[in-house]
């Protein structure tokens, strides 16, 4: 292709894209106005400090019309497209003498190129918004971390378009649809801030993948002329780009369906039998009220259930007093009602807690107010200098306090805290009775507690020395003053005793911090702790029983629900049957959005249902429904009755002629 | 003479069903070519294979030496085609146009096409979708005359246009062919104007080459002969020497290339009596309808 010829392509694609081209600065405008609105109604409140909190705890999507990116995309492809293809003009661009491949390359590189424009466009108003509120990197980065896939996702809707608009086939327009939909409700999904942090790549990849939709819609016309590679390749991925999405969509569809009621249980350790009580509190089946609960003892005795509660008198002390069953004394220690009614701590831990990205900044209070409520401070800090400081912000003008910085920094070095930060951890809430300020673990494993006291650094060690990688540092103070908190690492647990002031590892046995929900009982006998795994049908629940001083006295298994467990089993096996390769975007345990592409298990079962659609795509062949190309059969073996389902709907045109003629 | 469309044993079929069997035919240089036939007769079919737009199930059909369904852009740039309908990127205003296509095409001649724009004295900031169907007709026309093409493909030029801009597109493509020699192969639905359009032709029934000859061939050797209608005359079935019977009240038309002593023999042999034989003249149109049949 000569520079001419090109030069001419691209004034054609001007040509069409002209008249509505002015719509994207006047959508993009909108976005950015629309945000700065949201933004500025809210410092109006809540003030500086008020806008910052909100962001920060609260994470609202404030930038909820750069979604427009996407219909910017959608018009672009529009734009270019429907023109170029009414009537029978797609015959003009395959009789134009270069190659069509060029062409059509010409037409997607001039949208993209605009499209990119647009998002760098957006990209620069909503980081232009952010400054003026003088927001930091901290809270920046998440937010437009957000935004980005609305971005990819524009990229996707814009080939999609192209294809849409470009192919009269209903066949081709179901595979488009079939590839978009599951990405659209993927990057399409709001939330928490940052959930793509660790795999935007990968739906970047995703994204780009749908150039080849747009190349199949275009060179699909030419179907029944010679059609080279270009034609061969961008079906291939077009059909697995539509086989991942309906795969994706069919098997979460499946599993609402088919997964059963997962069925409820408590279990806590009770001071009265010294032993595990469970409660099982079946689910209910279609429109009829829950079953009984029904409780027992770890070795199966069945309690009533005035029996199940007064096992448990510091969790029932209403009701026991209300009945008039509390007792004198529980475990042998006298003890009033009230008394027990403030002798507990519940503490639940999840890893979707720390499985999800980190808070953007921090809020330390001061602990010692001057009224008996603690005050918000008017300014947040965060770990600054690659880790090796703590930087205090203030929000009306984003500047750094340098000073209150700088005497942090001193005073945590000078309490002996060796930088970089390894973690930190805190509870900024001010309706809790008092503050314990923030924890942080430094780079040898040590935790430090940080206060802030009449305005001024309060940092002291803890004793104790935390083995391996800081995943989580959890601060919740309560009124019995036993804990500060919990840190939790790969696989240990730790206790931060507030009264001796010291970490204590929680012989808890097994623990991932990949995977885990645990539930901490703690009152003035026993402490318990109760575990599982997030997908519970894989294991049981494991309950400890220990002393205050975190002594083991007592261990139990409870495995979980034989019925329960086989039904799931067999419902796995059949979705492997029915979907030998499987896309999730979900770990279990995490907050992270990861696509991912496996083979699902059990293998046999997967391997199973390849051969069968293999079969039943021979069968179709056989019976003259459809001749299929050797990639089609590799297709169905892989991706299984997906593919042929996929394959099946990529032939509606010849069906649809097939019942026009008949 | 060199054959610029050659097509050999040309088969195509839509599903299971043949809609081409066999065709062979060729196009030499110079001159109009007729691709004609009736509603259904596969003339559509042959046409898209030419354009490249359809791979033949069978045979072979070659344009300017390559295959038609794999043209090189080098051989693309040597047929002008005009797709049925004049399409046309008509969000283009008409200098866009000539502007758009001349760096495709190596011998293009600008003084071509704004001589046939300036003949309907319409400017040329006019953008195609707000002109008429002759109009649009003209400048589709003088986008292909630009190009200097060595083989013009014309699908059905005349639909839509009125007889005033059909005579016009005509008129413009005689001239234009007289000048540069270019070879033309064209369709049509008017079947009676490419009586003075046309040089040679080959005529399409039910997806087989029923006649491929010069349209003066054509006319000197095709006839049709009247006699009265008997029972037997209304027993008679066409076959390679009557083409088409068709009767009336009380007269029987037989159409076929013979002559009239020949026709006369052969009545005579198929004991069909043939009382008040004469010869019936007759248009290009009435030989076309006499040729494929009006059913």
């Amino acid at each position: 292709m000569t520079k001419q010829q090109l030069r001419s392509l691209i004034s054609k694609e001007w040509i069409k894209l002209r008249s509505g081209i002015w719509l994207l600065p006047l959508l993009l405008l909108y976005a950015a106005a629309d945000s700065l609105l949201a933004l500025h109604s809210l410092q109006r409140a809540y003030g500086s400090f008020g806008l910052w909190e909100t962001i920060v705890f609260r994470q609202p999507q404030f930038f909820g019309s750069y979604f427009l990116v996407v219909v910017c995309a959608v018009l672009i492809g529009f734009l270019q497209a429907w023109p170029e293809s009414q009537g029978k003009r797609l015959r003009l661009l395959y009789h134009t003498p270069i190659e069509p491949v060029s062409g059509i390359a010409v037409m997607l590189a001039t949208g993209t190129i605009l499209l990119l424009l647009v998002n760098i466009a957006a990209t620069a108003l909503f980081l232009g918004t952010m400054q003026w509120f003088h927001f930091p990197r901290e809270i920046i980065h998440p937010a437009f971390l957000t935004v980005l896939p609305w971005i990819l996702l524009s990229i996707a809707a814009y080939y999609s378009s192209v294809a849409f608009f470009s192919s009269g086939s209903p066949g081709v327009r179901l595979l488009i649809g079939a590839a978009l939909y599951p990405i659209w409700n993927m990057l399409g999904a709001r939330g928490a801030y940052g959930l793509y942090e660790h795999s935007i790549w990968i739906y970047g990849v995703a994204a780009f993948l749908f150039v080849f939709v747009a190349c199949y819609a275009i060179l699909h016309y030419m179907r029944h002329a010679a059609l080279g590679s270009a034609f061969v390749f961008s079906r291939m991925i077009t059909i697995i780009l539509a086989i991942c999405g309906l795969g994706s969509v069919l098997l979460a569809l499946y599993w609402k369906i088919a997964m059963p009621a997962d069925p409820h249980s408590s279990m806590h350790f009770s001071p009265v039998y010294r032993q595990f009580v469970l409660g099982d509190f079946p689910a209910s089946q279609g429109s009829a009220p829950d079953g009984e609960p029904r409780y027992r003892l770890e070795n199966g005795t069945t309690l009533s259930r005035e029996q199940y509660r007064a096992a448990l008198p510091f969790l029932y002390v209403r009701d026991l007093v209300k009945w008039e069953m509390f007792p004198e004394s529980i475990g042998g220690v006298a003890i009033s009602a009230l008394e027990a009614e403030r002798a507990w701590q519940f503490v639940r831990l999840s890893s979707f807690n720390w499985n999800c990205p980190s808070p953007m900044l921090h809020m330390l209070l001061e602990s010692n107010p001057e009224g008996a409520r603690l005050q918000k401070p008017g300014d947040f800090f965060r770990i600054s200098d690659g880790g090796y400081g703590i930087g205090f912000i203030t929000p009306h003008d984003g500047n750094n306090d340098r000073r209150k910085s700088r005497a942090f920094t001193e005073a945590l070095g000078k309490a002996g805290f060796i930088y970089p930060v390894q973690a930190v951890g805190g509870n900024p809430d001010v309706r809790k009775r008092y503050d314990a300020g923030y924890f942080l673990a430094d780079a040898r494993g040590s935790l430090f507690q940080m206060r802030m006291v009449d305005g001024k650094p309060s940092c002291r060690r803890l004793d104790g020395a935390i083995d391996g990688a800081v995943r989580h540092i959890h601060v919740k103070e309560h009124h019995r003053e036993e804990y500060y908190g919990f840190v939790v690492t790969d696989s240990s647990l730790y206790a931060v005793m507030q009264k001796e002031g010291v970490l204590k590892n929680m012989p808890v046995g097994r623990f991932s911090a990949d995977d885990v929900a645990l539930a901490l009982w703690s009152d003035i006998l026993f402490t318990s702790v109760s575990m599982e795994p997030a997908e519970r049908y894989n294991a049981g629940r494991s309950g400890i029983a220990m002393t205050p001083d975190l002594r083991i006295l007592h261990r139990f298994m409870q495995p979980t629900d034989a019925a329960y467990l086989e039904s799931v089993r067999v419902l796995k096996t059949f979705a492997a049957f029915l979907f030998p390769v499987q896309i999730v975007q979900e770990l279990p345990g995490s907050s992270f959005r990861y696509l991912q592409v496996r083979f699902a298990e059990p293998v046999p079962a997967a391997l199973s249902g390849s051969v069968f659609a293999l079969v039943l795509s021979a069968l179709i062949s056989r019976l003259g429904l459809r001749r299929r190309r050797v990639s089609d059969y590799a297709l169905v073996a892989v991706f299984g009755l997906t593919a042929l389902l996929v394959l099946l709907l990529s032939e509606t045109d010849a069906f649809l002629s097939f019942t026009r003629r008949n | 003479m060199d054959s610029l469309i050659a097509c050999k044993g040309l088969r195509h079929a839509y599903g299971r069903k043949q809609v081409l069997h066999g065709l062979t035919f060729s196009v030499e240089s110079g001159g109009i070519f007729g691709l004609l036939g009736k509603n259904g007769a596969g003339k559509s079919t042959a046409i898209n294979i030419l354009m490249g737009f359809l791979r033949p199930s069978g045979g072979t059909c070659r344009v300017l030496g390559e295959e038609s369904h794999a043209l090189s852009p080098e051989v693309r740039s040597r047929i002008g085609l005009l797709q049925e309908g004049f399409v046309q990127y008509d969000f283009m205003r008409v200098a866009e146009l000539e502007r758009y296509y001349a760096p495709f095409y190596p011998r293009w001649n600008r003084e071509v096409f704004y001589d046939l724009i300036g003949r309907m004295q319409m400017p040329d900031t006019r953008r195609l979708s707000a002109m008429s169907n002759g109009q649009r007709s003209q400048v589709v026309l003088g986008l292909i005359m630009a190009q200097m093409p060595e083989l013009m493909i014309l699908d059905d030029y005349s639909m839509g246009l009125d007889v005033g801009y059909r005579r016009l597109f005509v008129d413009f493509l005689r001239e234009y062919v007289t000048l540069h020699g270019t070879t033309v192969l064209l369709t049509s639905h008017v079947v009676q104007e490419l009586d003075r359009v046309i040089d040679r032709m080959v005529v399409l029934k039910e997806g087989r080459v029923c006649a491929c000859m010069g349209k003066r061939e054509f006319m000197d050797s095709f006839r049709c002969c009247s006699f009265r209608r008997t029972p037997a005359s209304l027993s008679m079935k066409s076959d390679d020497t009557v083409r088409s019977i068709e009767h009336t009240a009380k007269t029987t038309f037989v159409h076929g290339f013979f002559s009239e002593q020949e026709i006369a023999a052969y009545l005579e042999r198929h004991q069909v009596p043939a009382s008040g034989l004469v010869s019936v003249p007759m248009s290009f149109e009435d030989a076309f309808v006499g040729l494929t049949g009006k059913y």
